[in-house]
């Protein structure tokens, strides 16, 4: 068998396959890699998105898009006084925990899909946390705080504005990303609703890095750290020594 | 707490808004307004200026309060105090006012001290308690530093006013530290003391300064004047030496263990700090020494109750949370 009539075969299949009311998403992530450089105070990433359909749809769809960062291991501690002073007590790890979590939607969550359904597509910042295989307990104090840290530092966010539809079609929607985001790949998981269902999603991404001196900064810190320090310890040399020139009083 | 935050948005906010330039700090991992951090390096090394200390002990609780963590800071300041010691002690050395013998005497147990201090530091680091040792230990040295200096120096004024003689250093007045063997003579202090308190003193300075992220300064002038009673002609001068010495070692120290110096927030910061320490410095000209040991007494003083209050008061959240590290 040719290669030609291979992959006939395959498409064959495919569109035996397709179901007949068929929706697919297209999407395009602008830019595709933030860069961190010295007066970088935060940006945006901006996806823009198209449902194909085979017809003019008649029904409206929602979009909802999940954003996660670089995953870690977190520590969530609980402070309690002893002896007149509050100091670190309990603690608890978290394991694969997002450092970045955004959660942006077209209509207010509860409106696109039942509390059931978003559990199990994992959208929402808790039921993201929870699709990390962070255990299902709704009255951990651990976990509601270490949320509402991120909610408070910005790291984590849930809007229901993010997403505008221009036409039945096409969207656009906004992801910001604050200063305090490490680097590393972004994930975006982009998931189309109708009547309450999912009914497509695709994944694409974008990176935050850190370039020029930052970049430099970073790296010599890390990898050349006696250099490093002899160079900073130096500079501050240098700098005591011409502020003691340049103030010298005749 | 709170309304102290609220104060510290305030403050931020005013910045961002008028002068809306925002530096990014490679290490911390976030930006921060380039005006608030010369302001402060500027207001802090006025302060070490006028008192002849780092100002490592304001400069810490400052950033720590604007979000950078005490990692990072007390890694960062250690250089910054670098270069506003080193500035006052070539001012010193040129003024002759400098005992390097002395000085040489400090340093061998405070580079020993540095090196134990940055150890403890790490370690404690590992441990999770970082911020209830830097916190108890500025409580403790803080309130009986301060304490001690402003009694000290009301007591000085009160003489003072009733036309009495400076008492502070009479020739001839011994410590139980001066009984201890190995004695030594130091020419340009004009004492003869044993080397032992010597050498703890320093010791000591450079456990604190690594711990810390201060350069103790204000904690070395006043145990060089009570219990070695050194003249305060070559006190200050002798502490920039040793300050100088134990920072440049601590900076690269945490440079190498922690990897937690920035160098952008250093360089800020030292810019700031060593302008501010010359209008410090001459203003302290101004004013006569024991108007200046109460000033920088009731500095420390409050500084170190701030700190006790943060210990003690119900933090605005029990609970807080930090990354231990990335997941592939």
């Amino acid at each position: 068998m040719n290669s030609l009539a291979r992959l006939a075969a395959i498409f064959a299949i495919l569109a035996l396959c397709e179901p007949a009311r068929s929706e697919g998403l297209v999407v395009t992530v602008a830019p595709s890699q933030i860069i961190v450089s010295s007066n970088y105070s935060g940006g945006t990433v901006v996806i823009f998105g198209a449902v194909q359909a085979d017809k003019l749809p008649s029904r409206s769809y929602d979009v909802a898009a999940v954003v996660t960062g670089p995953r870690q291991t977190v520590e969530a501690r609980r402070k309690a006084r002893i002896g007149g002073v509050w100091i670190n007590r309990d603690s608890r790890i978290f394991q694969n925990v997002p450092s970045f979590l955004s959660l942006i939607a077209s209509r207010p969550l509860n409106a696109i899909a039942s509390a059931d359904v978003l559990r199990r597509q994992g959208i929402g910042v808790k039921n993201v946390l929870v699709a990390s295989g962070v255990p299902p307990d709704d009255d951990d104090p651990y976990l509601i705080n270490l949320i509402n840290i991120r909610l408070q530092q910005g790291l984590f966010s849930e809007r229901s504005s993010g997403v505008t539809f221009f036409s039945r079609r096409v969207f656009r929607a906004e992801i910001p990303v604050p200063d305090n985001v490490p680097v590393g790949d972004y994930e975006i998981v982009l998931k189309l609703f109708a009547n309450g269902a999912v009914i497509a999603e695709t994944l694409s991404s974008f990176t935050v890095v850190k370039v020029g001196v930052e970049d430099f900064v970073v790296k010599a810190a890390a990898n050349y750290s006696l250099i490093y320090g002899l160079a900073i310890m130096s500079m501050a040399l240098f700098t005591g020594w011409v502020a003691s020139i340049a103030f010298q009083r005749d | 707490m709170s309304s102290e935050d609220d104060r510290w948005t305030l403050l931020k906010n005013a910045c961002e808004r008028n002068y809306p330039l925002q530096l990014y700090l490679p290490i911390a991992d976030l930006s921060v307004n380039i005006f608030l951090l010369l302001a402060m390096g500027l207001a802090v090394g006025f302060v070490s200026g006028m008192f002849g200390v780092g100002g490592g002990f304001l400069m810490t609780p400052f950033l720590i309060f604007i979000g950078i963590s005490p990692g990072v800071v007390v890694a960062s300041v250690a250089s910054h105090i670098t270069a506003s010691s080193f500035s006052g002690a070539l001012s010193y050395w040129r003024r002759r006012a400098v005992d390097i013998q002395m000085a040489l005497i400090l340093l061998s147990g405070g580079l020993l001290g540095t090196l134990s201090g940055v150890w403890i530091f790490t370690k404690l680091r590992a441990l999770g308690h970082l911020d209830l040792l830097i916190g108890f230990s500025y409580l403790i040295m803080l309130t009986t530093v301060g304490g001690l200096m402003l009694i000290e120096s009301v007591r000085a004024i009160v003489r003072e006013r009733q036309q009495k003689p400076n008492l502070l250093r009479r020739p001839g007045a011994h410590t139980w530290m001066h009984g201890l063997p190995v004695k030594m003579r130091f020419k340009r202090s004009t004492i003869y003391v044993s080397v032992i308190p010597v050498w703890g003193i320093g010791y000591i300075i450079g456990v604190v300064g690594a711990v810390m992220g201060i350069g103790g300064g204000f904690l070395l002038v006043p145990m060089l004047i009570y219990f070695l009673r050194m003249p305060t002609a070559t006190v200050i001068g002798t502490a920039a030496v040793l300050t100088t010495a134990t920072m440049a070692l601590a900076t690269v120290m945490h440079a190498l263990t922690n990897h937690l110096v920035d160098a952008v927030l250093v360089l800020v910061l030292m810019v700031g700090g060593v302008i501010g320490a010359q209008f410090g410095a001459r203003s302290a000209h101004k004013m006569p020494a024991e108007r200046l040991r109460f000033l920088l007494g009731l500095l420390i003083l409050a500084v170190g109750f701030r700190f006790g209050y943060g210990l003690i008061s119900r933090p605005a959240n029990l609970y807080s949370i930090r990354a231990l590290g990335a997941d592939i």
